[in-house]
């Protein structure tokens, strides 16, 4: 509780700093200097706190008595089935539930499938708190890795034109598509916001990440639902395939990049 | 500088607060389905360079400027400063997001021109009403949105924010 609020004074007084300041700072030089004073306040990142909360439920039994470290291995270092590397190929196409799973996806499918998780009381907030540390958690377990997200099924091909599709589409009563903020003009301000580049940054590298400016941390789908809710588009759900289909389009992006979760974000 | 204070205050808390959900349309839930649906215009303009092909750009720009309606009155310069509330505020124009202007508003993006003295460059203020109107009218695909054929700004707002860029009286020409 004490760490919460030191941490809202923090956050305030940072933000004030970039309001107040008359010229527009550099943006990397900003979250550079706000995770270190978090550090330095706290001794931790939140993203940190985050993980290993998701790793207490990892090794916690669901209601049909199992654990996620029962078939994947303490730490998720099983001899089958292990999780270390696994985001690194994500998202995948997978036999047991027929899709193409991002991370949430996939680990929601298992929680409903494997660990007895009755669907319905997941699907909304409930199972984000469960399922947002779960995949801060596993996607750390990739840590040091390269990205390497192939497309050798048809349905992830099928899967990568859909998110290709969906980048470079102009809708809605904003005219935007996500290529016109992150392509075209990355790098530009919107207002104060200075516009991300997540092909060149190779963004899945970095995500799950810890939103300073939020106090929040946010897998990919709260990210692109965030970005859909900026240009008046309403959100698509979390689970919908029009996440799986951008992730696979930024993955395939990030070929190369390596893993370093939780990212640290504005 | 209290209004300092309150436009600094929103910009902190940066473009999610730019981008307000439309009151005027709640009670009806939409769907992602239906908001990804796109007109002609939006699919041509869905390709990697953001351009037409050159054998659809006539009929593009002749489709766009068809879209262009005018206000009953027939006034295109309406104003000023009602325009100034419009072309800043969040929900409506939500100009500042691309364009500086008032040298006073810091909080200004660099996506499109700076709009600063914008009426001394003699522009024809129905060129100014037609842009605001249909910006694909005239450069195809910009990033600029069509504020008028998606309803986002009526005529009237539209002439307003014309005389807000056009008098010699609006801080955008002091
Ligand atoms: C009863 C066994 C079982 C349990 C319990 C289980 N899973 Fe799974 N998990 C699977 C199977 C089967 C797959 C699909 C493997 C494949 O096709 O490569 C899988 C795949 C995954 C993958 C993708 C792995 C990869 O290599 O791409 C992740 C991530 C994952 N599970 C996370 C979890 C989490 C988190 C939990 C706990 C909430 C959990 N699983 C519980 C059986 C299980
Ligand atoms: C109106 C401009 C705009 C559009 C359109 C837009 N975004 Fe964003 N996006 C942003 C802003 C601004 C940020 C940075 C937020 C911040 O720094 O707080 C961002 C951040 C991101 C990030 C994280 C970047 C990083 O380095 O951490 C990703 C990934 C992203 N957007 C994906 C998308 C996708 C996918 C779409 C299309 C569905 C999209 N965006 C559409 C404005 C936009
Ligand atoms: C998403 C960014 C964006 C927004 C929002 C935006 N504009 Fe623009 N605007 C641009 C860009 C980029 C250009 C230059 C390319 C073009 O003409 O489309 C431009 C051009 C213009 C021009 C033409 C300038 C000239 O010298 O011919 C005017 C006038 C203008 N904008 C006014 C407005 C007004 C008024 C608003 C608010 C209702 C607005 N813009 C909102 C990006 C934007």
């Amino acid at each position: 509780m004490v760490i919460r609020y030191a941490l809202i004074a923090l956050l305030t007084s940072g933000m004030l700093g970039v309001s107040f300041g008359e010229e527009i700072k550099d943006p990397a030089e900003e979250v550079k200097k706000q995770k270190k004073l978090l550090l330095e306040v706290m001794g931790v990142l939140p993203g940190d706190l985050i993980a290993e909360e998701g790793k207490e439920y990892f090794h916690k039994k669901g209601p049909n008595g199992k654990s996620c470290a029962s078939c994947h291995g303490k730490d998720g270092k099983g001899e089958k089935m292990p999780l270390v590397g696994a985001y690194a190929t994500m998202p995948k196409y997978y036999k047991d539930i027929d899709k193409v799973a991002d991370l949430d996806l996939r680990i929601k499918s298992c929680m409903e499938k494997y660990l007895g998780y009755d669907p319905k009381k997941i699907s909304g907030k409930a199972g984000r708190k469960i399922i947002v540390p779960l995949a801060t958690y596993v996607a750390s377990l990739s840590n040091g890795m390269k990205f390497n997200v192939k497309l050798d099924h048809p349905k992830e091909k099928e899967m990568f034109e859909k998110g290709k599709e969906l980048w470079y589409a102009r809708v809605g009563k904003m005219d935007f598509s996500c290529a016109m903020c992150h392509d075209k003009y990355g790098g530009y301000r919107i207002r104060l916001q200075t516009l991300a580049k997540p092909k060149e940054s190779k963004v899945m590298r970095y995500w799950p990440a810890y939103r300073y400016s939020k106090d929040k941390m946010w897998t990919m789908e709260d990210r692109i639902r965030g970005c859909y809710k900026q240009i008046k588009v309403t959100k698509p759900p979390f689970y919908h395939w029009a996440h799986v289909a951008l992730q696979m389009y930024m993955a395939v992006n990030s070929n190369g990049g390596v893993v370093e979760v939780p990212g640290f974000v504005r | 500088m209290k209004k300092w204070i309150i436009s600094v205050a929103g910009l902190i808390v940066g473009i999610s607060l730019l981008y307000v959900p439309d009151t005027a349309e709640a009670g009806k839930k939409r769907t992602f389905e239906e908001d990804i649906k796109q007109d002609w215009a939006q699919k041509v303009c869905s390709n990697p360079e953001s351009k037409v092909p050159p054998e659809l750009l006539d009929k593009f720009l002749e489709e766009q400027k068809k879209l262009i309606k005018y206000p009953k009155s027939g006034n295109i310069y309406g104003d000023w400063k009602r325009g100034e509330k419009l072309f800043s505020n969040p929900k409506k124009g939500n100009c500042y997001a691309c364009h500086c202007g008032d040298p006073k508003e810091l909080a200004c993006g660099n996506l499109g021109p700076n709009l600063k003295g914008y009426g001394k460059k003699k522009k024809d203020p129905e060129y100014t009403y037609r842009k605001i109107y249909n910006s694909w009218a005239y450069v195809p695909c910009s990033v600029m949105y069509r504020a008028g054929v998606h309803g986002r700004l009526t005529p009237e707002e539209i002439a307003d924010i014309v005389a807000y860029l056009h008098s010699p009286e609006s801080p955008i020409n002091k």
